[in-house]
């Protein structure tokens, strides 16, 4: 974050502008309705509800962008307030491992720092302790060994206090009653956001997360997907200072699931109420786009550790799809910079080169060889390369 | 509108939200208006005054009121137990859980007593109803009447009479075949007084001619003597009571109704039984002086009255008051030559179909009607159990996992049935062990729960001392009364003389049903005596207590257990 909030709040309003410009309006939308949340201010967020009410009906870009205009200068006109310092230490994991006592599993040597505005991404084939690890942080777990220290400003040391500052969204959402803005409300309320402050923002969390259309309906009326929009925008509305996500694309089309993460990334970062969050996944590249860092669990260890940038050199990975390819046909295609290794598992291949090959020079081959290619991607830095045998 | 309410609660209150106070509440009053009403709006005719117990709730109205009760609740829970904010963790502060346990206590107490409602505006309708009836008149009636009207099978027996004399001859006469006892009708020998007793009498052991009164300082002295007694061993001595004929109309004195209530002398103080043994003596010499003066006009005259009383509340009798005055007059004793049938004879034209006390029945009704509508500390006592016993079962379940709950109460149930056996087994009936049970559970889940120890066993074990907690105070008090109580015992019999703390010089007590009847040898001690007396209020103050326990104790370990790890 930047450390001028004026400077930054300028930043962003200037990118939902462009967004909107651009024709890039729904992401400028989800956008603006940050911004406006960040205000926390009751005239704006009044005015931005309007907005979403006339935007939801509007079919005129000219008088959408008017309205934005009119809603981006409210905003501007805010003074911010940042609650929580940007990358301030929430939670430090030290050494921390647990042991079941049946089966023996055991979760061991975890070090982890999670700072605010950060998203750490936990990784790794089932049953390797990725829940048991988010379930140690959330408190339902005892760790056998190691020290966890959580650094919120807010809450008391008491265990009760600290955890609910401390949201865990479980794989399976557990089961709700009464109608999905009832329940919102409720929420709020018993945070300590009454009245009309309380209406404002959970009608705005409910455009925000696109549950306008199911704002009356009840569990069993909405979709898992919309169930889990639902659980988000619950916990959004709780203001965590760290959010611990189970598996939360799992009932998620491939769409949402790249909006979900995209709007989770830019929820951490707000200026009003900053939070750092770890998501577990399968859905390793979606993931990986919004992580700072990346944790890869292996039967309970921490394989590895750092973001998608993070430094040593590794030998240069490819999947590839390609129909009607064989590997007597890659090998072919290949002939001249042979990989070290390749591997198929029925769908993709994985071509292991070594450490100063080009994936560059890896896609002209291809393409020169007229390979129909319907899938590339370069996994030398990704988690991914971790689950190939 | 609705809506809009709701709106409003859930954005400003939402504990008066969740727990739909707003809404409950007034369903509550409206539920009480409505069995008040019913209570209150029943019509009623004189005749039914003379059905016994006629305040009282009748069956139907109780399984209604239960049905109804059962059926608010459940409606309450489907909503209420939509949302736990304490087990989603949102930061609600202890009071707000407190409050919630009272709202909980209020829904249960408020749902649980619609009969009551309906009693009270029963009452107030009885009241309304009987509000033009004089029952002190109408029991003067019935008292004077009755003296005059042997009614066979019921007390119009030798024991009821003022007359001392009678007493200490009578005593005189006493042997194997007779027993008596100072009770409540000091004056009131027990004695079956037979032909051969009577020739005595007539021989000149007593002339009932001299009949006269007990002095005023030998009657006080009696009622002391008779009220310093245990209580333990009064009362059993009233159920020693038998009555038999008495032998002339001259020394019957006992008001059938408005008479001392005898399982309560012991509270009622010595100026008032004073008063009524006064009140009885000089009814008893006005009708004596009309026997007396040969006033046989004033006899049939009280009669007629007694029988246009029956009319009215619809009793029926046949019986020639002329007749009856004339075998009355024609014995200068006036000895009780007839005893008149109570009920159709079928030979016999002279019958009453019901005897003095069946028309307490309406007086009875009436003067209960009149009587404070205020809950009696029982009644009280029982309610606020019910529903602090429903409020700990149902937040117990807000604040554990459902799992944890449901172990408990199958738990508490093995725990229970082990006990009883081990007491069976032992024979030990002391609560000291329950006692002692309860307290280690208190200590162990609070150690379990404070070092963080099995999740699951530690929230049991918790709900254990929780649901054993309510009944800790009334056990210990029961206990501590019977710990502090003079232990030996004597064993009496009909032949047994026993004395008592010497202020009673002699007695002879023989229980049919009981063979041994406990008599304290000493006096109780003052605590003792402080927690006897006081039981009843200490055992009403546990509510508050228990509930104060919940805040101080519970509560703050609930938020405690709830954030332990689970393994």
């Amino acid at each position: 974050m930047m450390n001028n909030i004026e400077e930054f709040t300028q930043h962003r309003l200037e990118e939902v502008h462009r967004y909107f410009r651009n024709n890039d309006v729904q992401l400028g939308y989800r956008r603006l309705l940050d911004c406006a949340f960040d205000t926390n201010d009751k005239e704006v967020l009044r005015k931005t509800l309007h907005f979403c009410e006339f935007f939801e009906h509007s079919q005129r870009e000219d008088r959408v962008m008017a309205a934005v205009s009119d809603l981006l200068s409210a905003i501007s006109q805010c003074k911010l307030k940042a609650s929580a310092t940007s990358s301030a230490p929430l939670l430090t994991l030290n050494n921390v491992s647990k042991v079941y006592d049946t089966g023996g599993f055991g979760l061991r040597n975890i070090h982890l720092t999670l700072r605010t505005g950060d998203i750490v991404g936990l990784v790794g084939e089932n049953g390797n302790g990725k829940t048991t690890l988010l379930r140690i942080i959330a408190g339902e777990l005892k760790a056998d060994t190691g020290t966890i220290e959580y650094h919120f400003k807010a809450a008391s040391s008491h265990p009760y206090d600290i955890q609910s500052r401390l949201i865990y969204i479980e794989q399976r959402i557990p089961r709700w009653f009464g109608s999905l803005t009832d329940n919102l409300m409720f929420t709020l309320s018993s945070h300590g956001v009454k009245g009309e402050m309380n209406e404002l923002r959970t009608a705005l969390m409910i455009y925000r997360l696109g549950l306008h259309p199911f704002r009356n309906l009840t569990w069993s009326r909405i979709s898992s997907g919309y169930k889990t929009r639902f659980e988000l925008a619950k916990t959004l509305l709780r203001s965590p200072d760290i959010l611990l996500l189970d598996e939360p694309l799992a009932n998620l089309d491939i769409r949402s699931q790249q909006t979900i993460l995209q709007d989770l990334q830019f929820m951490s970062k707000s200026i009003h109420r900053p939070f750092g969050m770890m998501l577990s996944s399968q859905h390793i590249y979606e993931v990986e786009k919004v992580s700072h860092s990346i944790i890869f669990l292996k039967q309970g260890t921490p394989y590895v550790e750092g973001g998608t940038s993070s430094g040593n050199p590794t030998p240069l990975m490819i999947e590839v799809e390609s129909p009607n390819t064989s590997r007597e046909d890659l090998e072919a295609v290949f002939e001249a910079h042979p990989p070290k290794e390749i591997h198929y598992n029925g769908g993709v291949f994985v071509l292991v080169f070594s450490e100063d090959a080009d994936s560059q020079y890896i896609m002209e081959l291809l393409a020169q060889s007229r390979c129909h290619i319907r899938y590339f991607r370069d996994i030398s830095r990704s988690s991914s390369r971790h689950f190939i045998q | 509108m609705i809506s809009r309410i709701q709106q409003y609660l859930i954005t400003r209150y939402p504990l008066v939200w969740n727990t739909r106070l707003v809404w409950t509440i007034p369903t509550l009053l409206l539920l009480h208006l409505s069995f008040f009403l019913t209570g209150l709006l029943e019509p009623f005719s004189l005749n039914d005054l003379t059905t016994w117990n006629l305040l009282n709730v009748p069956l139907g109205v109780y399984l209604f009121s239960v049905l109804v009760s059962a059926l608010f609740v459940t409606i309450w829970l489907v909503f209420y137990l939509r949302n736990n904010p304490f087990k989603l963790k949102f930061p609600l502060p202890r009071k707000k859980l407190t409050l919630e346990l009272l709202i909980i206590f209020l829904h249960f107490f408020g749902s649980i007593t619609f009969f009551k409602s309906y009693e009270t505006g029963r009452v107030l309708n009885i009241r309304q109803f009987t509000q033009h009836i004089n029952v002190e008149e109408e029991m003067l009636t019935t008292n004077l009447a009755f003296h005059l009207i042997p009614i066979k099978g019921y007390p119009y027996s030798s024991r009821n009479t003022c007359d001392s004399v009678a007493h200490r001859a009578l005593k005189n006469l006493e042997d194997s075949t007779i027993s008596y006892h100072y009770n409540l009708y000091i004056t009131q020998p027990f004695v079956y007084l037979d032909e051969e007793m009577r020739e005595k009498l007539k021989s000149g052991v007593w002339n009932p001619e001299e009949m006269d009164a007990m002095e005023e300082e030998e009657l006080e002295g009696l009622i002391e003597s008779v009220q310093e007694q245990d209580y333990y061993y009064s009362s059993n001595k009233m159920e020693a009571f038998n009555p038999y004929v008495v032998f002339s109309f001259l020394h019957y004195c006992y008001d059938e109704l408005g008479t001392l209530d005898n399982s309560s002398f012991k509270d009622t103080p010595k100026k008032e039984m004073l008063e009524q043994l006064h009140l009885r003596r000089a009814k008893a010499d006005r009708v004596n002086s009309w026997l007396r003066n040969g006033q046989k006009d004033s006899v049939m005259s009280a009669i007629e009255s007694y029988f246009q009383l029956l009319r009215t509340y619809g009793y029926e009798y046949q019986f020639n008051s002329e007749v009856h005055a004339r075998r009355l007059f024609s014995d200068t004793l006036f000895y009780v030559k007839e005893i008149i049938n109570n009920n159709r004879p079928g030979i016999l034209d002279t019958y009453v179909d019901f005897v003095p006390n069946q028309i307490e029945t309406v007086f009875s009704n009436i003067l209960r009607s009149r009587k404070s509508i205020a809950w009696s500390i029982e009644f009280l006592i029982i309610v606020l159990y019910i529903v602090m016993g429903f409020t700990i079962l149902l937040f117990s379940f807000r604040i554990t996992q459902l799992k944890t709950w449901f172990i408990s109460l199958i738990g508490c149930g093995i725990v229970a049935l082990v006990y009883s056996l081990i007491v069976a087994i032992t024979n030990n009936t002391s609560a000291l062990g329950y006692l002692l049970l309860v307290l280690f559970f208190g200590a162990l889940s609070a150690f379990m729960v404070l070092s963080k120890m099995n999740k699951m066993v530690g929230g049991v074990v918790f709900l254990w001392f929780i649901y054993g907690f309510i009944a800790l105070v009334p056990v210990a008090v029961d206990w501590m009364i019977e710990a502090s109580a003079p232990q030996t015992e004597y064993s009496v019999t009909s032949s047994e003389s026993v004395t008592v703390y010497e202020e009673v010089a002699e007695d002879h007590v023989y229980h049919p049903y009981r063979e041994t009847l406990v008599i304290p040898a000493e006096e109780p001690s003052a605590e003792h005596l402080f927690l006897k007396r006081n039981q009843e209020m200490i055992v009403l103050l546990n509510i508050p207590f228990t509930l104060l326990f919940f805040m101080l104790f519970v509560i703050p370990m609930a938020y405690r257990w709830q954030s332990n790890p689970e393994e």
